[in-house]
């Protein structure tokens, strides 16, 4: 059996969808977090459970909503597993209504009960079942309180269906819809019924359906039929809106007999941290001030000094242990040189920067938990509309802080093409945790006093370029309609402990897994690369393949201040991975652990060339996996080699600009 | 001498194959680099051409 998992935005499908499936997807409480739909199994081992990206009508207006819509036209459920927000009624009913109308056997999980009882609304759970005929769980998804019951409701098929509809539309709605049916009568497959109110309602990717089964001419000739009688009957000159106002009529009556609602008036306390937070002249502050207290967390208070820790043992005691296991061994001086020299540098030296990466990733985690990161959309909101963009593109920008990869997919909440492909092409200059050991290495040997705020200042002035950039563009290239950005801010929680951990690990795993994968892999090869020269076997690296390939480079980022075959060679392994980058640094310049790589780095570069060196990291390119996402986004060659393109030039330009002023200005 | 080798090819080996499985996920973009792609159909061919 198969179960389709669907709700508005934020209702906790996700969560529910983890607790019933046992396994773990990338929660968020904000709207936006599954743009695809993904497949789980049941606990039951048999059954499974679809969960699709959260839409508040069946009409699609984004790319991630019409998943949703060609899901139900093209894909085959049994039933249907309906999550509702407890508090927020009023707005979740009327895709139940469409839900209703589909003519499935449905479920209904009804989710945040205790958000519901602390804003003083009480459901009458056995009432509400009633009145819309089918079954109703009450549950509290985020800690899976009424998850095992909801699971058994839907394994034991005690879904309801029944053929009544609960939505008088009148006369005229009927009349089409049984005009519909009429032509539909060899196609069974649908509900002609849902079908018919969909393409009333202007669903286009419906319109597209039935015009497979009849004349176009004859579909536009019912709507406007229904168009010109509703007009004539009630005044009333768009049936989207009828059938808007009828269903809300229904709400409002069943709500009535459902549910009583207490202090109304009541100011809740997230109003009132609210208007603090979103406040239109503190709001960025606010922000810049958590991002503050984040780096200082992740680079001064903790991270460093556990950095430091790791970076001790892994220098002292685990490369003591692997050299004595060598020469136990007896193995020749290549192969001990490939392991010390090249695996424990390069990934020794990747590995180092994980109590920094999980740290970070906490601080995010915390702030996504907690609800504030949908406040900060709402906060770059205006600022976002005066580049061409809204509120809704930070979000993947913010999830472009993680990874690139996901951030750049999130991009599909976006309605309009131009600010999507606009919202692709300028998340990768979020700076990215791949990015974050870079600085830790140089932050740590130049600006050791100052390090929160220079991190700090290389992720403002990613977020500043990107805007920037998409003002230029806007008005450049991709000229286009603006849309208003409407977005939902849940309530303030209190992180939970667990949820807090799973998120963290989650974001963090692939860093490590990574360390042993590629960043082994690559270690091995830079190695080597090293190792081997023109001139044979072990030869000064300075002669090597790999000053060779850096070299071709070097010429050409003289200008921004690093014009050496190491920083060439850095760079060009950095496609491949931004975290190779610090692997091959350890390699190239082997040193027995960090603070030594640190003080022969203060020989190779000064403060403003390793400024210019971080702000190039910063932007230069995407990475592969990066780059080979936006491919698949925008099914354009000509847009992916862009991204690659203007971040090379703004690089470039960019640490030229550093790079030479700070030296006009004085600076070294 | 045995030690050598063997420790040579494992190595070898493994980078091998851990670099040709890197560049291959990242050029499969999207989902290649998803933890939950086992469990997920969204990389099926019916989910992409919904997108065209």
């Amino acid at each position: 059996m198969e179960v389709a998992l669907l709700g508005n935005p934020n209702t906790g499908k996700t969560s529910l969808f983890n607790h019933l499936t046992g396994s773990y997807e990338y929660v968020g409480n904000w709207s936006g977090v599954t743009v695809e739909k993904k497949v789980g199994v049941l606990k039951n081992k048999t059954d499974k459970l679809i969960d699709l990206p959260g839409i508040y009508t069946m009409v699609p207006l984004s790319r991630d909503e019409g998943v949703v819509t060609n899901f139900f036209l093209h894909d085959h459920t049994d039933q249907i597993l309906n999550i509702l927000d407890a508090s927020q009624l009023k707005r979740n009913l009327h895709l139940t209504l469409q839900i209703l109308e589909y003519g499935k056997p449905i479920t209904i999980g009804l989710n945040m009960m205790d958000v519901a009882k602390q804003r003083g609304i009480h459901v009458d759970v056995n009432r509400l079942s009633a009145l819309l005929g089918v079954p109703i769980i009450p549950i509290v998804a985020r800690s899976g309180k009424g998850c095992n019951e909801l699971a058994n409701s839907v394994i034991s098929q005690n879904s309801f269906y029944s053929e009544r509809t609960p939505v008088e539309y009148g006369k005229e709605i009927d009349r089409a819809v049984l005009k519909i049916k009429k032509m539909l009568k060899e196609n069974k497959a649908l509900s002609s019924r849902w079908l018919a109110l969909q393409l009333l309602e202007g669903n286009q990717y419906v319109k597209s359906y039935l015009a497979e089964f009849i004349q176009l001419e004859e579909i536009n000739e019912i709507v406007r039929e229904v168009e010109e009688e509703l007009y004539k009957s009630y005044g009333q000159k768009s049936v989207e809106q009828y059938i808007y106002l009828k269903r809300s009529e229904y709400i409002e009556e069943i709500l009535a007999e459902a549910t009583v609602s207490s202090n109304e008036n009541k100011v809740h306390l997230t109003d009132k941290v609210d208007r603090i937070i979103t406040n239109r002249i503190l709001g960025i502050p606010i922000f810049l001030l958590l991002m503050y207290l984040m780096f200082m967390l992740t680079f001064d208070w903790l991270g460093f000094p556990l950095s430091d820790l790791l970076d001790r043992f892994i220098s002292g005691p685990i490369t003591e242990g692997i050299e004595s296991l060598l020469s136990l061994m007896g193995v020749s001086a290549f192969i001990h040189d490939l392991i010390i020299d090249g695996i424990v540098a390069g990934v020794g030296g990747v590995l180092v920067f994980v109590p920094q990466i999980f740290i970070l990733f906490f601080f995010i985690s915390l702030l996504e938990d907690s609800g504030y990161m949908a406040r900060v959309a709402l906060v770059m909101d205006r600022i976002m509309e005066s580049v061409g963009l809204n509120g809704k593109a930070f979000i993947p920008m913010i999830i472009g802080f993680g990874c690139n990869v996901p951030g750049v997919m999130a991009a599909r909440t976006i309605e309009t093409p131009k600010e999507r492909l606009l919202t692709i092409l300028l998340t990768p200059l979020m700076s990215c945790s791949a990015r974050l050991p870079v600085y830790a290495l140089f932050v740590g040997a130049f600006f050791v006093k100052n390090k929160a705020a220079v991190v700090l200042g290389l992720y403002v002035l990613g977020i500043v370029l990107a805007l920037s950039l998409a003002m230029l563009f806007s008005k450049t290239i991709l000229k286009g309609e603006n849309t208003l950005f409407v977005i939902e801010l849940p309530p303030y929680r209190m992180p939970q402990g667990q949820t807090l951990w799973r998120s963290t690990w989650e974001k963090g795993k692939g860093f490590i897994r990574k360390a042993g994968t590629f960043i082994f892999a690559g270690s091995v090869l830079i190695w080597l690369l090293s190792y081997l020269g023109p001139g044979g076997f072990n030869v000064d690296m300075d002669q090597s393949f790999l000053a060779v390939i850096g070299g071709i480079f070097a010429p050409l980022l003289a200008p921004v201040g690093f014009g050496t075959w190491q920083a060439g060679a850095s760079l060009l392994t950095g496609f491949l991975a931004k975290e190779a980058i610090i692997s091959t640094m350890n390699i190239i310049y082997f040193v027995p652990d960090e603070a030594s790589l640190q003080g022969l780095l203060a020989v190779q570069f000064t403060p403003l060339s390793a400024i210019s060196f971080m702000v190039f990291i910063l932007l230069y390119i995407p990475c592969l996996a990066t780059a080979s996402t936006i491919y698949k986004e925008t099914e354009s060659k000509k847009w992916t080699a862009f991204s690659i393109g203007y971040a090379l030039l703004l690089a470039y330009i960019v640490t030229l600009v550093i790079y030479q002023g700070g030296h006009l200005l004085g600076l070294v | 001498m045995i030690a050598n080798i063997v420790i040579g090819i494992a190595i070898f080996g493994y980078a091998g194959w851990a670099f040709i499985r890197h560049l291959k996920k990242s050029k499969e973009g999207e989902c290649g680099t998803c933890s939950s792609k086992m469990s997920c159909s969204s990389c099926s061919s019916e989910i992409k051409a919904t997108f065209k």
